[in-house]
C-alpha cells in the first residue's frame, strides 16, 4: 500500500512532545550579543532626537543603533513584499505606536533591556489617522509619502502604488455589467460589515540570530515561514550578492502569516555586520501584536436577485486596513479581493478592493489571507437576503453556487471545486431543515432565556498564482532518498505530507526518506509556505523531481537490459519487467552499476511553476488566474442566551475539499486547527485601541480560544474532488477551515434570535444591545 | 512601552521565620513587598507596572503559615500561605463551604492554583479575583501581624478599592478567619467571561441564601469583577429579606442589584453592560439555588 491517502502522525511529532526538536528560539551561542528595541510611543510624528548618552553608559552595551545611523550607511533601508516602505528601523519619523526606534545591542538582555530604558526620544507629534475609511479620504494626514514599488514577487509587480494618498492601492474587477444587472434585479440588497484587527499568536515568537562567517557570508538562522525570500530581501537591503546570505530555518513554533517576508531579518543582519559578532533578537509575545496583525475591513455590498432566487448583480466595495506599512496588504486587496463576490455564479460583478495606510501596526497574512473577512460580509449578506425573500438558505446557495466549468468572477472557469458535496455534507451534519426559523415572538416571553440555531455557511480561496516550487530529490546508493526543498514545518505537518508524495512515487518507504530543511545554500527557491500552497506546488515539484530519477532509471536499465523503457515500471524499490515480473533489479543496484560501486547518487530536480495569466489591470479579468481554487464549508449548532448576548457552540462542523487528502488525518487536524482559530475571532478575539495603542496586547488581555471554548461537538469533513494538476490530485488545505466560520455563527445567531451583528467580533455586548433594540 | 521587565534588578530577600519577615518589613524605607505564591507579582513584574527595590519571599515561612484548620468552636482558619491548590483539594473546606469548593474549579488553572496562595490572592485585591467576593459573603476576618502585634480586619472592611487593601505597609496577612456557616444556606458563586471562557470575568456574583421553603430567612448577595472591589448589594438582598421568593421578586432584585452597581467600562464591556450583566447574574444565581 502506497503512502498517499493514509493516516500518518507527525514524522517529527514524538521529538517534538519529548522537547528534543531544537526552535531557534532555543537556540543560544556562546558570546552571543542581544537587542532589544525602543518602540514608539506615538502613532505619526517626525524623530526630533534621540539621546541614547545614558544608555551608552550601561555596562554591556556594546552599540546603539538609530535610524540616523542608518541613514549614513551604504543600503537600501526599506524593504517590503509589495512596495518598500517599512524602514528596518524608523527614519526621521514614526508611522504607529510600537514602531522600532533604536535597537540596543548588549552583551546580555539585562543590559539591552536597562539601556531602552535610559534613552530619550523626542517627537514632534503628527496628525494620525486610526479609521479605515477616514485614511482613504482626500484630506486625511499622509502616512507614507514616498512608496517604492518591490518587484520581486512576479503576481506583484504589475501593483502600481499611489502615491500622495493613503489609498496604496486600488484593485478593480469588472465582470459582466453591473448596472445592468441591478436593473434586471427585483430586489437590490445594501449592506456594510466590518472586521476587526486580531493577531496570530504563534507560540514561538519572532525570533532571528544571525553571524557573520570568517568567509564574509551572512549567516541568518530565523524563525520565519519565507527563507529563499528573506534570502533575496536581506541581499538587497544589505547591497549584497545573494550568495553572502545563507538562511536557515528549523522546525518553527507556528507562522499563521505572522512569520512570512522580512521582519526582523534585515535589521538583525545589518547588525550582525556592523558589530562582527552573532547576535540574536527575540521578540516578547507582547512585541508580536506590534510586528503584524490581520487586516481590519469594512465591505459594502450590494447584491440584486431575482424573485425566481438568483443572485444578478453584486457589487463589492471592500477597505483594507493595511496599518502603517503595505506589508502584503496589496497582494491580499488583489488576490483575495477578486474573491469578494463569493463562490457564486454571478453574471455581472464589480469589485473595489482599496488598500489603505492607518497609522496602526502593519497588517498581513493570518490563514486565509483576507479571504475570511470577505466571505464574513458575502455568507452573512446571503443569509439576510435569503430571509428577507423567504427562501431557504441552503438551498439559495445551492441554486448558484459554483460548479465545475462555472465562471467566477475573474472569468476564470472552476476545475475540481466540491461546494455541493461540501453542502450535502454540511446539512446532513446539523439535520438543516428550513423550517428550522426563529419566531420573533419567542424573544418577548418571560420564560425561555435560552435559544438554539443553526446556519451553513461557504467560502472560496484561490491560490497564490504565479509562484514558485523547487526540489531536490537525492537518492543514495542504498536506496534511500534525501528530499531537498525550503517549505518550511511550521507545525502544519509538510514534512510529513511532502515525504508521503515523494514515497509514492518512488516506492520507496518513508522511513528511508528524509526532509531537507530550509537553508538556502542548499535547498531550491520556493516563494513562501504559505497560501495552502505547499501540498500542491512543493508536492509536484518533489513528485516530478522524483519522477525524473524513475524516468532515468528506467532508462538506464533499458538499455543495460537491451529493451524499451516503456516495458518497465518501478515497484517496491525495484525497476520490474511488465510481462516478466520476475525480472528485476533493486534501485541500490541500479545506481551501484552506473557508479561500478555501491556509491554514487540519483539527483533529480524539478521547479514547479503552473500556468497563469495575470489579471488585466482594469476589469481584473483573467481565464487563468489561480492555478487551483480550495472550497471550504462550515455549519454550525449555537445557543444564545438572551439575559447576556453570550452564545455558545454546540457544534461545529468544518469541510474541506482538499482534492486528493494525501493524509485524511492531517487533513483533518488542519480544519480542527483552522476552525479553531476561527471561532475564536468570530467570537472574541480583538485588539482594542486608545489613540493607536493596543491596551490588551498581552496574553493576559488578549484571550485566544482553549480548550473551554471549543464546543463539545467538533467535527471535520473531508470532500475529495481531485485536481488534474495536483500531485495525484491534491490540493491544499491549511486555512480552508477557517473560511466562513464567523458568519456560519452570525447567522446560526439570527436564525436563533432574529438579531443580525454585521461587526466581528460577536461579542455577548453587541449581541444583547441588540436583543434590547429587537425587544422595544 | 511594555518591554521585558526587569525582573532581576531588585532585591529578593528569603526570611526563614515570621519574625524575622515581618523585622524586614519594618525596616525598609524602599519601595518593598511580600510575594507568597508570586503569581500576580510576576505579572505586574513583567509589565513593567511595578518597580520594587526589595521583595521578601514568604516561601520558607510556608511550615508556620500554610494550614487548614476546623475550630472547636465553629468556624475554620487559614494560614495565609496555604495553595489555592491546596483549599480545592480541602474536604474540610469544601463540606463546610460547598461554594468556595464550586469557585476553585474555574479559579484560573491548575499550575497557578499549586503556586497561588490565598493570602497572595486576597492581599492582591484584584477586582476580578474569585475568592474576594466569597470571603466577603462569608464573613471572613483577616489576621494582619506587624512587628506591633496583630490585629483583625473584616473582609467588608478589608478591601477598599481597586487594588487596595486595610494592609498597613508594615503587615503582613497571616491567617483567614472563616465563620461558621449556618447549614439552612446554600450559595452560589456565578462568574461571568463576557469573552474567552478562560478570561478574566466581566462580573462576578456570589449569592448565599437560607429559606425556609419559599420564605427567605437570610440573604447575602455579593457582586465582583464589574465593580472595583467585591460590593455587598444591600439593597438587592433587601427586596428579598422575609418574603416569600417569586420570579417576579427575583427580576426585581436583579434590577435592584444592576442598579446598585457602577462599573469601570473596559475591554470586557461597558459600565452599561456590566450592570445588567451584575443584574442577569443575581437572577440566574437565585433561580439557580430556587432550583428554577
Amino acid at each position: 500500500m502506497g503512502a498517499v491517502g493514509r493516516d500518518i502522525k507527525r514524522l517529527e511529532g514524538m521529538a517534538k512532545v519529548t522537547g528534543k526538536v531544537v526552535y531557534v528560539h532555543n537556540m543560544y551561542g556562546n558570546n552571543m550579543l542581544h537587542i532589544k528595541l525602543l518602540r514608539s510611543v506615538v502613532p505619526h510624528g517626525r524623530i526630533v532626537s534621540i539621546d541614547i548618552q545614558e544608555a551608552l553608559k550601561v555596562p554591556g552595551v556594546v552599540r546603539i543603533l538609530t535610524g540616523a545611523d542608518v541613514k549614513e550607511l551604504d543600503i537600501n533601508p526599506y524593504f517590503g513584499p509589495a512596495f518598500r516602505d517599512q524602514p528596518i528601523i524608523a527614519i526621521d519619523k514614526v508611522r504607529y505606536v510600537g514602531e522600532p526606534v533604536v535597537a540596543v545591542v548588549a552583551k546580555d538582555l539585562q543590559a539591552a533591556e536597562t539601556a531602552v530604558n535610559l534613552i530619550d526620544v523626542e517627537y514632534d507629534e503628527q496628525k494620525a489617522v486610526f479609521d479605515v475609511l477616514e485614511a482613504a479620504k482626500d484630506d486625511a494626514p499622509i502616512i507614507n509619502e514616498k512608496i517604492e514599488p518591490a518587484g520581486n514577487f512576479a503576481d506583484l509587480k504589475h501593483l502600481k502604488p499611489k502615491e500622495g494618498s493613503n489609498v496604496c492601492l486600488h484593485f478593480k474587477l469588472r465582470h459582466g455589467a453591473v448596472e445592468k444587472g441591478f436593473k434586471e434585479a427585483d430586489r437590490v440588497f445594501e449592506n456594510v460589515f466590518t472586521t476587526q484587527v486580531a493577531v496570530h499568536l504563534p507560540m514561538e515568537p519572532h525570533v532571528t540570530i544571525a553571524d557573520v562567517s570568517p568567509d564574509g557570508k551572512i549567516d541568518i538562522w530565523t524563525a520565519n515561514q519565507s527563507p529563499s525570500y528573506i534570502r533575496s530581501e536581506v541581499a538587497h537591503v544589505l547591497k549584497v550578492p545573494q550568495q553572502q546570505i545563507r538562511v536557515r530555518v528549523p522546525h518553527i513554533g507556528g507562522g499563521f502569516g505572522t512569520k512570512l517576508y522580512v521582519k526582523i531579518e534585515a535589521l538583525v543582519a545589518l547588525i550582525a555586520t556592523i558589530v562582527q559578532r552573532q547576535v540574536r533578537l527575540s521578540l516578547t509575545v507582547d512585541e508580536t501584536f506590534l510586528t503584524l496583525t490581520k487586516h481590519a475591513t469594512v465591505s459594502r455590498l450590494r447584491t440584486g436577485v431575482t424573485n425566481d432566487g438568483r443572485i444578478v448583480a453584486r457589487s463589492c466595495e471592500i477597505y483594507w486596513d493595511t496599518g502603517a506599512y503595505a506589508e502584503i496588504g496589496p497582494r491580499i486587496t488583489q488576490k483575495s479581493g477578486f474573491t469578494a463576490a463569493g463562490p457564486y455564479k454571478i453574471p455581472n460583478v464589480s469589485i473595489d478592493s482599496y488598500c489603505v495606510y492607518t497609522n496602526k501596526p502593519p497588517a498581513g497574512a493570518l490563514r486565509g489571507f483576507g479571504v475570511p473577512q470577505l466571505v464574513w460580509a458575502y455568507e452573512s449578506q446571503m443569509d439576510i437576503i435569503a430571509h428577507e425573500m423567504g427562501w431557504d438558505p441552503v438551498e439559495f446557495r445551492y441554486r448558484q453556487v459554483l460548479r465545475e466549468g462555472d465562471e467566477q468572477a475573474t472569468g476564470q472557469k472552476m476545475v475540481a471545486v466540491g461546494f455541493d458535496r461540501i453542502l450535502d455534507g454540511l446539512k446532513k451534519s446539523i439535520d438543516w431543515k428550513a423550517s428550522d426559523v426563529f419566531r420573533k415572538e419567542d424573544l418577548q416571553q418571560q420564560s425561555q432565556t435560552k435559544f438554539r440555531g443553526k446556519a451553513i455557511s461557504v467560502g472560496l480561496k484561490a491560490v497564490l498564482t504565479p509562484s514558485v516550487s523547487g526540489a531536490i530529490v537525492n537518492m543514495s546508493a542504498d536506496g534511500s532518498v534525501t528530499v531537498s526543498c525550503s517549505t518550511v514545518d511550521m507545525g502544519q505537518g509538510s514534512d510529513t505530507v511532502l515525504c508521503q508524495i515523494a514515497s509514492e512515487t518512488l516506492t520507496v518507504p518513508m522511513e528511508k526518506i528524509s526532509i531537507v530543511h530550509p537553508d538556502t545554500d542548499v535547498t531550491p527557491f520556493d516563494t513562501i509556505t504559505a497560501a495552502s500552497r505547499s501540498t500542491f506546488y512543493m508536492g509536484n515539484a518533489i513528485h516530478k523531481a522524483a519522477l525524473k530519477i524513475v524516468g532515468e532509471m528506467l532508462s538506464l536499465v533499458a538499455q543495460n537490459w537491451g529493451v524499451d523503457a516503456d516495458s518497465l515500471e518501478i515497484r517496491d524499490e525495484k525497476v520490474i519487467s511488465k510481462t516478466d515480473p520476475n525480472h528485476s533489479i533493486t534501485f541500490s543496484n541500479v545506481i551501484s552499476s552506473l557508479y561500478h560501486m555501491p556509491a554514487g547518487n540519483m539527483i533529480g530536480h524539478f521547479v514547479y511553476m503552473p500556468s497563469h495569466k495575470s489579471l488585466d489591470p482594469e476589469t481584473g479579468q483573467s481565464e487563468d488566474a489561480a492555478a487551483y481554487w480550495f472550497a471550504g464549508g462550515t455549519a454550525v449548532e449555537v445557543e444564545v442566551d438572551i439575559e447576556t448576548g453570550k452564545v455558545r457552540l454546540l457544534k461545529l462542523v468544518c469541510s474541506a475539499d482538499p482534492g486528493k487528502a494525501v493524509n485524511p488525518l492531517n487533513v483533518h487536524q488542519q480544519l480542527h486547527g483552522a476552525g479553531t482559530m476561527a471561532l475564536g475571532q468570530a467570537l472574541f478575539e480583538e485588539c482594542h485601541f486608545d489613540g493607536g495603542q493596543i491596551i490588551n496586547g498581552t496574553m493576559a488581555d488578549y484571550h485566544i480560544p482553549s480548550f473551554n471554548d471549543l464546543p463539545q461537538d467538533f467535527e471535520t469533513q473531508i470532500v475529495e474532488v481531485l485536481h488534474p494538476e495536483g500531485p495525484f490530485g491534491a490540493k491544499g488545505v491549511g486555512e480552508t477551515g477557517s473560511l466562513s466560520v464567523a458568519p456560519a455563527i452570525a447567522n446560526a445567531v439570527y436564525n436563533a434570535i432574529g438579531v443580525r451583528i454585521v461587526d466581528l467580533p460577536l461579542t455577548p455586548e453587541k449581541i444583547y444591545q441588540a436583543i434590547q433594540k429587537e425587544k422595544r | 512601552m511594555r518591554g521585558g521587565g526587569n525582573l532581576n534588578t531588585f532585591n529578593w530577600i528569603e526570611p526563614e521565620t515570621l519574625e524575622d519577615a515581618l523585622k524586614c518589613l519594618d525596616g525598609e524605607q524602599e519601595a518593598c513587598r511580600v510575594v507568597a505564591g508570586g503569581t500576580g507579582m510576576a505579572l505586574i513584574l513583567r509589565e513593567g507596572l511595578y518597580k520594587p527595590d526589595v521583595l521578601i519571599c514568604l516561601k520558607k515561612l510556608k511550615k508556620e503559615l500554610s494550614y487548614i484548620r476546623v475550630l472547636p468552636e465553629g468556624g475554620m482558619v487559614l494560614g495565609s500561605l496555604t495553595t489555592l491548590r491546596e483549599m480545592e483539594l480541602s474536604p474540610l473546606l469544601g463540606e463546610r463551604y460547598p461554594v468556595m469548593r464550586q469557585a476553585m474549579k474555574r479559579l484560573a488553572n491548575p499550575r497557578i492554583r499549586n503556586q497561588a496562595t490565598v493570602g497572595g490572592h486576597l492581599a492582591y485585591a484584584d477586582a476580578h479575583l474569585d475568592l474576594p467576593p466569597i470571603f466577603l459573603a462569608l464573613g471572613a476576618q483577616m489576621k494582619a501581624t506587624s512587628t506591633e502585634g496583630t490585629r483583625s480586619i473584616a473582609a467588608t472592611d478589608f478591601f477598599q478599592g481597586y487594588y487596595v487593601t486595610a494592609l498597613r505597609e508594615n503587615e503582613i496577612l497571616t491567617e483567614i478567619f472563616l465563620p461558621p456557616m449556618d447549614e439552612a444556606f446554600k450559595g452560589v458563586y456565578l462568574k461571568y467571561c463576557s469573552a474567552a471562557t478562560d478570561d478574566w470575568p466581566t462580573a462576578g456574583i456570589t449569592v448565599l441564601l437560607a429559606a425556609e421553603g419559599m420564605k427567605v430567612t437570610d440573604i447575602r448577595i455579593v457582586g465582583s469583577a464589574a465593580t472595583e472591589m467585591p460590593q455587598r448589594l444591600a439593597e438587592a438582598e433587601e427586596i428579598l429579606r422575609s418574603r416569600k421568593i417569586t420570579p417576579e421578586l427575583i427580576d426585581k432584585t436583579g434590577l435592584e442589584a444592576e442598579q446598585a452597581v457602577e462599573p469601570i467600562e473596559d475591554i470586557r464591556g461597558s459600565s452599561w453592560y456590566k450592570k445588567k450583566m451584575i443584574g442577569a447574574h443575581v437572577k440566574k444565581a437565585l433561580r439557580e439555588l430556587m432550583g428554577w
